[in-house]
């Protein structure tokens, strides 16, 4: 059932076998997936069903890094979380991505991709991802003649979009739920242990309205991001005087996000083609959108992360139908058309596009034909693990409940920008061999690498020009990492954290490198077999 | 005279290049494409980067140049596109202003460049 906290009769604590903090995609596919484990569950979601100012105010915070979109905007905090506005891109994590790579400080998961396959399978069905397309399978599955790049170059893959909004889908099935109950604007202040820190006992709750609740269970997860989660760990000093689980000063280090820009301008003879061969496709209300990367071997042998690229392009209505419709507009009456004439000629001199465009407006009632007007490189970051790289609190600015806001220091480094570098420089000899196109990269990007290289974007013509085009994914990853040495992480491989017997964190806050792939898919697929291991630990 | 044929041979590999941009339209990235390759100047400018990169690359580049002067005239486009077709193949490229160049492409140009320097 969900339920609000203000209208909870008595005065005595909630009791659970579990207690899961958050509802966005890790707290409801835990909750989806242990509804009838025969566990009491509870889930407490700090906001509502729909966004409210209270809520989300929570969220906002101070940016000293890089620049970064206002924290409070990033993220929605309600029921359903910040799957209420993603874009729905799916993608697994690659098998280099767990690997521990000697060229690339900090990286290795302790878990092996393998583990996480069948529940990849699982997060399909969770999300709703009918069709399941991954490497070559894009282009045989839409039957298109795939770029002749060697694959000893570059891998091909395949995201799909599908934002499936959790806080819809399993509203319902929540509400009838047995053994779980959602108490919504329950906000968590605290997180009380025993003396040792190594066992949580119980969490002080509080609404908007000012209700005070102290939930206890058996075992509780954190999964409310990696902002929140770190911000909400360091915020509790009661026990531990540097963040609760933060003795090895790890909380809130290695937050990352995938940087992700248009890189560089492809020319080409014949668009139609080169855009035919990695367009998006659509298929039952998805989008399916090919990348490519570095195989691993390039990888090592350059020393560079497992970056990702693939195309956009713009498309504009050929000069014959802007002629056409200037011609109109001229014979209605409105000033400040080119000379009859010179509309007339360019309607002759593109007869055919005016024809054609004719047929499917008048005829068809179709959408005027357009050409394309533009083909660029987008990149996107492996980003580096980086400790620098962290989400901090704000002593001096507290949020509604006296908890201290956070603060983002999100840094890059001049590894990230070498391997959009290298990677974009295979992917422009490649156009260029197989006479798909030539690659000509943007000035900003050409300057010498450093840690600093994103602010360039910034600056740089094609921030304006392109400005449609995000330049942070808001994928908010790390500051909790998973390790299997306690100096290295905060959880270790099964999510829990590490001197602590019953509290274990999920999403992705907990991933130790984050690949170039969106991490909501591999967040839920974590989520499900977070559920098994604790089935398991608390039958 | 000779700066002359030495861009018809430098602007073979480049013919690519020139059939790209002939092919294109823009709207909006007009400027940025324009001639690039279709005006030996603009190929000069990108040699003079490349020398400068690269103090060796003229010198290859005019090798390259007498090398196809001594082919029969009919083979030499087939032997540079062969060329760069292994070079990129290699990714034996270099980037120029942001151009990913096979790199004798680049030589050529700079070789371009060069004989700018020397008329």
């Amino acid at each position: 059932m969900i339920r609000e906290l203000d209208e909870r009769d008595g005065a005595g604590p909630i009791e659970a076998d579990l207690c899961i903090i958050g509802a966005g995609a890790a707290g409801i596919t835990l909750a989806h997936a242990l509804r009838d484990s025969g566990l009491e569950v509870v889930v407490l979601e700090g906001g509502g069903l729909e966004i409210e100012a209270d809520s989300q105010e929570i969220y906002e915070g101070e940016i000293v890094g890089l620049d970064y979109y206002p924290i409070d905007t990033t993220r929605l905090r309600y029921f359903g979380g910040s799957t209420n506005h993603w874009s729905g891109r799916c993608m697994k994590l690659d098998p280099i991505d767990f690997r521990k790579r000697d060229w690339i400080p900090h990286t290795g998961w302790p878990i092996k991709r393998e583990e996480l396959l069948p529940y990849y399978d699982r997060a399909r069905e969770v999300i709703g991802l009918e069709i399941n397309l991954e490497h070559d399978e894009f282009w045989e599955h839409f039957e298109i003649e795939p770029p002749g790049f060697d694959p000893a170059k570059l891998v091909k893959n395949t995201d799909q979009k599908h934002p499936t909004r959790f806080g819809e889908v399993y509203r319902e099935e929540l509400e009838a739920a047995e053994h779980v109950t959602v108490w919504l604007h329950a906000n968590v202040l605290e997180i009380g242990t025993n003396a040792e820190a190594s066992h949580v006992e119980e969490l002080a709750v509080k609404s908007f309205k000012g209700k005070e609740v102290t939930v206890r269970a058996k075992a509780f997860v954190l999964a409310c991001g990696a902002m929140e989660n770190a911000r909400l760990l360091l915020a509790n000093r009661k026990t531990e005087p540097h963040g609760f689980g933060n003795r090895n000063d790890v909380v809130g280090r290695y937050f990352s996000d995938h940087a992700h820009m248009p890189i560089g301008d492809i020319v080409s003879a014949d668009p139609v083609k080169l855009l035919d061969a990695a367009r998006r496709q659509f298929q039952d209300g998805a989008e399916f959108i090919p990348r490519f990367s570095l195989p691993e071997a390039l990888q090592e042998e350059f020393g560079v992360t497992n970056a990702a690229c693939w195309l956009v392009n713009e498309l504009a209505p050929s000069d014959g139908i802007t002629a056409a419709t200037e011609l109109i507009e001229r014979m209605r009456g409105l000033e400040g058309r080119p000379p009859l004439t010179d509309s007339a000629w360019r309607v002759m001199v593109n007869i055919d596009d005016v024809a054609v465009a004719a047929w499917q407006r008048f005829v068809q009632g179709k959408k005027t034909v357009q050409e394309i007007s533009y083909v660029g490189l987008f990149g996107c970051t492996d980003p580096v693990p980086n400790p620098d790289s962290r989400v901090l609190l704000d002593e001096e600015d507290v949020d509604m409940f006296g908890m201290p806001r956070a603060v983002l220091d999100w840094r890059l480094t001049a590894q990230d920008h070498v391997s959009l570098r290298k990677l974009a420089e295979v992917v422009g000899a490649e156009l260029a061999r197989t006479g798909l196109g030539r690659l000509k990269l943007h000035d900003w990007f050409m300057q010498e690498p450093a840690d600093d290289w994103m602010m360039r974007f910034h600056e740089s013509p094609e921030a304006e020009r392109l400005s449609y085009l995000d330049w942070i994914s808001n994928h908010n990853i790390g500051t909790t990492r998973m390790a299997d040495d306690p100096k290295q992480g905060v959880v270790d491989a099964n999510g829990k954290m590490h001197h602590v017997d019953n509290f274990w964190i999920a999403g992705s806050s907990v991933y130790p490198t984050s690949g170039s792939a969106q991490p909501t898919f591999t967040i839920v697929a974590m989520a499900l077999r977070l559920a098994d291991h604790l089935k398991q630990q608390l039958a | 005279m000779y700066r002359r044929h030495l861009f018809k041979l430098a602007a073979l590999p480049l013919a690519s290049f020139a059939l790209t941009l002939s092919g294109w339209r823009p709207l909006r990235a007009d400027a940025m494409f324009r001639d690039l390759f279709g005006d030996d100047r603009l190929a000069a400018g990108l040699g003079r980067l490349y020398q400068q990169q690269d103090p060796q690359a003229g010198r290859r580049g005019l090798s390259l140049v007498a090398e196809l002067a001594s082919i029969e005239p009919s083979a030499r486009e087939r032997r540079l596109l062969a060329r760069r077709q292994t070079e990129l193949a290699a990714l034996d490229v270099v980037t120029i202003d942001g151009w990913v160049l096979a790199r004798s492409e680049a030589d050529l140009c700079a070789a371009v460049h060069l004989d700018g320097e020397l008329a």
